[in-house]
């Protein structure tokens, strides 16, 4: 398929269902498990894999929130993404982790947590792998979906991590908080 | 006739005065041009032998015009909307920024930190020349700086900063050889040539920052022909020179012993130091944690015990090192309120006196800088409704016809006493209950003690000043003065008695990172309660707590009811694990009131530095900032004063409803 090709194809898409575009870039991209499902996340935004260590509940947040812990000094909040992708709940194993992320929400520079089940591989993704985002219709988790990898069998689901700590629904927690 | 045609100049002046107030500054120059011009006139009808005095009386309205002119320029160059119409008219003897090299763009701060340093010692000098005209020292540090002004700015090319302290060296040498006296006004001109000098700072600090042309600052060929025109009035011009250069040498020779005594100083770029002092704390947290672990685990021989002592001594000398690089004496803030207190009194057409006391105390950098504004504010305060307006009734009371007040700080217990006390009227509190009954601050009925009508003054839109001035009573204040004082942790008190004078107590923490916390443990969570807000803690007999309308917990402590909270359900913790048996009340006090807090024991006490609870998160309900606890967890630090506000605000709303 040219790119040409592809641009029309996009267009196509997007008027028929609303699928979205593909946001997703070329490159390496940390994948995960959460569940039964494989994610990736692009390299540039982990700062680091940290097992899984005392989390300080904080009051009155919303559930995914499960707290903030100590980052060699700074205090970072930590979202489950389990619970947050409203997936069943798990007990932790020793396999649970913390991936720190860097991100930029409203032009500022956050450092965030995201635990999950598994840290897999870090693998090298080509845009030509990449396909559309699944046309569901009524998953809100869709927007965190930048494209799908696809290498050989397996299928990658490209996370837009900015997308999942600066979705409106974590904000508005944060800011309800604030009253 | 003659008269006849001066009073219709005079009147016609006088109308183009009022139109001054719209700050036009070349009305004033004329208007100045007249007065000299009406001054002639008299001085040319009256005979030759009363001329002697006319040159008496020409000092004094010279004087006037100048006192008029200084007060419009004060007005003018307070005002920011007229100083940017004036940047523009400013251009023509520009420096522009934008094409200096970094390196000169460097001398250009320096000269702006340097400046700063120097009109502060001329500040100070001028408020002891105010009390002690004689006093020489104090002259030969105003020149000084003048004259250092002048050279870096001449260096600089800063053709205004250089004119202008030529121009004020220039009468500084005519008060050095006795020519001039210093009279108040003549005070007043130099405050006023400080405050240019500092708005010049400011404007090139500000043309630096965006790289723009600096401007000239209004008002200030008015201001250089003034001080010209005191000058010439001696008609000492042509010997200024040489007089200038003795005044050198002599100055010279004593800052010998003067820089002797100045101890040497690193500046530091303050994120630096910031960044410093975090690390600083990182380790204060690791060898903590260390030492938590070694303690935990039996294993530890006697070596690496003593080991880790040697380390926490080592720790604790550097925490206590990284607080003090932080802390500066409260000195500079002081001498400010000097400054404002004169000029206040001024205004208020009052005598006042400030007496400092323990201007080396030393504060965190932050504090002193949050700190100016309340204090200003309280100065005010005591100076427009503390100090009496007629003096016959300080008179009357046996107190003396100068109204005083007094500006301390001193440390005590850990914290620092920052005291503003007047001796004037005191505060009325039976006013103020029937103010705060008009605004239904408080219910008919409710009797309040003497400090609880006091504490009322801090409720926002709260004034009890009966005439609005232009320095105070607006209705604003108390409660914005409250306000910063809690973001700083800190704590405001009032002491008041009728006829002899107020005091407001500010007790502040030393540092705004570190806070001595109780560290208390509710369920399987830890929360840290700012030592400063608590006021006790104990441990109840059952039948002390008692129920009011069937869910309301309250007990009695010190003479009244104070309503009890449950740490879990302020923060809706897992309810299962209830442990009743060891539960400990820790009462609390903050805006006036006092709380209890029934959490399930109290795990230890101790500074704790704290951390921002991450960008991200916006402000929590209830919790004022995170910790590193000794454990390498994250404490959540209470924030008492919001939740005591939401505790009492509930209170109300319920009692309200049911009525």
């Amino acid at each position: 398929m040219t790119e040409e090709n592809k641009i029309q194809n996009d267009e196509i898409q997007n008027a028929e269902g609303g699928v979205g575009v593909i946001r997703a870039k070329e490159g390496k991209y940390l994948t995960f498990q959460l569940d039964t499902e494989v994610y990736g996340l692009d390299i540039l935004m982990v700062q680091e894999i940290i097992g899984l260590i005392p989390i300080t509940r904080v009051p009155k947040m919303p559930d995914f929130l499960r707290g903030v812990i100590n980052l060699r000094g700074k205090i970072i909040p930590i979202i489950d993404l389990r619970v947050k992708f409203r997936l069943d709940a798990k007990e932790d194993t020793e396999k649970t982790c913390i991936i720190v992320v860097q991100i930029e929400v409203d032009g500022k520079q956050l450092t965030m947590g995201a635990i999950v089940d598994e840290v897999a591989e870090v693998i090298d993704i080509r845009q030509n792998q990449i396909e559309f985002p699944p046309s569901l219709q009524v998953n809100a988790a869709l927007d965190f979906i930048m494209g799908m990898g696809k290498i050989g069998e397996k299928v990658i689901m490209l996370l837009d991590i900015e997308q999942v700590f600066g979705e409106e629904d974590i904000q508005s927690a944060f800011e309800q908080c604030a009253q | 006739m003659k008269n006849e045609k001066l009073q219709e100049r005079l009147d016609q002046l006088s109308e183009e005065l009022i139109f001054t107030d719209d700050s036009n500054l070349e009305v004033l120059d004329s208007v100045y041009g007249n007065f000299r011009d009406i001054y002639d006139e008299v001085k040319d009808s009256l005979p030759e032998k009363y001329h002697l005095d006319v040159d008496e009386m020409e000092k004094s309205k010279v004087r006037n015009v100048l006192i008029e002119s200084i007060q419009t320029l004060q007005r003018f160059s307070r005002d920011d909307t007229h100083t940017m119409e004036n940047v523009e008219s400013g251009k023509d003897e520009a420096i522009s920024f934008h094409e200096k090299e970094d390196d000169d763009i460097e001398l250009f701060y320096d000269f702006i930190n340097e400046s700063k340093e120097h009109l502060e010692a001329s500040e100070k000098s001028l408020l002891t020349l105010e009390t002690n005209p004689g006093d020489k020292d104090s002259i030969n540090t105003i020149f000084r700086a003048f004259h250092s002004l002048k050279g870096l700015a001449g260096f600089l090319m800063l053709d205004d900063v250089q004119s202008l302290a030529h121009e004020a060296e220039n009468i500084l040498v005519l008060i050095r050889s006795g020519e001039l006296k210093i009279v108040s006004e003549l005070i007043d001109i130099f405050f006023i040539v400080l405050d240019m000098f500092n708005q010049m700072s400011k404007q090139i600090e500000k043309s630096l920052a965006d790289k723009s042309s600096l401007a000239r600052v209004p008002g200030f060929e008015i201001m250089l022909k003034n001080l010209q025109e005191i000058a010439k009035n001696k008609g000492m011009n042509e010997t200024l020179q040489d007089k200038q250069s003795d005044i050198l040498t002599e100055n010279f020779n004593d800052t010998g012993s003067v820089n002797n005594k100045v101890k040497e100083v690193v500046k530091i770029d303050a994120e630096r130091l910031d960044r410093l002092i975090d690390t600083i704390g990182e380790v204060v947290i690791a060898e903590s944690m260390l030492k938590q672990f070694v303690d935990q685990h039996e294993n530890n021989s006697n070596q690496l015990s003593s080991r880790i002592v040697y380390m926490s001594k080592i720790t604790r000398e550097l925490q206590s090192m990284a607080t003090s690089l932080r802390m500066i004496p409260i000195k500079g803030l002081f001498q400010k309120m000097n400054r404002l207190v004169r000029d206040l009194g001024r205004k208020a057409d009052k005598k006042v006196d400030l007496i400092i006391n323990g201007e080396d105390t030393e504060l965190d950098k932050s504090v002193i800088d949050m700190l100016a504004d309340p204090l200003v504010h309280l100065l005010r305060n005591a100076v427009d409704h503390g100090i009496e307006d007629d003096v016959s009734k300080r008179t009357g009371l046996g107190k003396s016809e100068t109204g005083s007040i007094s500006l301390k700080a001193f440390h005590q217990g850990g914290n620092i006493v920052v005291e503003v006390a007047d001796d004037g009227k005191g505060l009325d509190h039976e006013l103020i209950y029937e103010k705060a009954l008009q605004k239904g601050l408080v219910r008919q009925n409710e009797t309040l003690t003497k400090s609880e009508i006091f504490n009322l003054i801090f409720s926002p839109g709260f004034s009890t000043a009966k005439k609005v001035t232009d320095v105070s009573g607006r209705g604003v204040g108390m409660d914005v003065v409250k306000r910063n004082i809690e973001q700083l942790r800190g704590n405001i008190r009032i002491d008041s008695e009728r006829g002899r004078g107020t005091k407001m107590i500010i007790i502040l923490p030393l540092t705004l990172a570190i806070i001595d916390g109780m560290i208390t443990k509710t369920g399987s969570e830890q929360y840290i309660i700012p030592t400063l807000s608590v006021i006790r803690t104990i441990r109840p007999q059952k039948d002390e707590i008692k129920t009011v309308f069937q869910k309301d917990e309250v007990f009695y402590f010190e003479g009244e009811h104070v309503p009890l909270v449950r740490m879990r359900n302020l923060f809706g913790l897992k309810q299962d694990d209830e442990n009743t048996e060891s539960e400990l009340i820790v009462v609390l006090e903050s805006v006036g009131h006092k709380i209890g807090l029934v959490v399930d024991e109290l795990l230890g006490q101790g500074q704790i530095v704290i951390k921002n609870l991450s960008n991200f998160t916006k402000k929590i309900d209830g919790v004022a900032g995170g910790t590193i606890l000794p454990d390498g967890t994250v404490g959540l630090i209470l924030d008492v004063c919001e939740i005591v506000k939401k505790i009492i605000n509930t209170k109300k709303e319920q009692t309200e409803g049911g009525e």
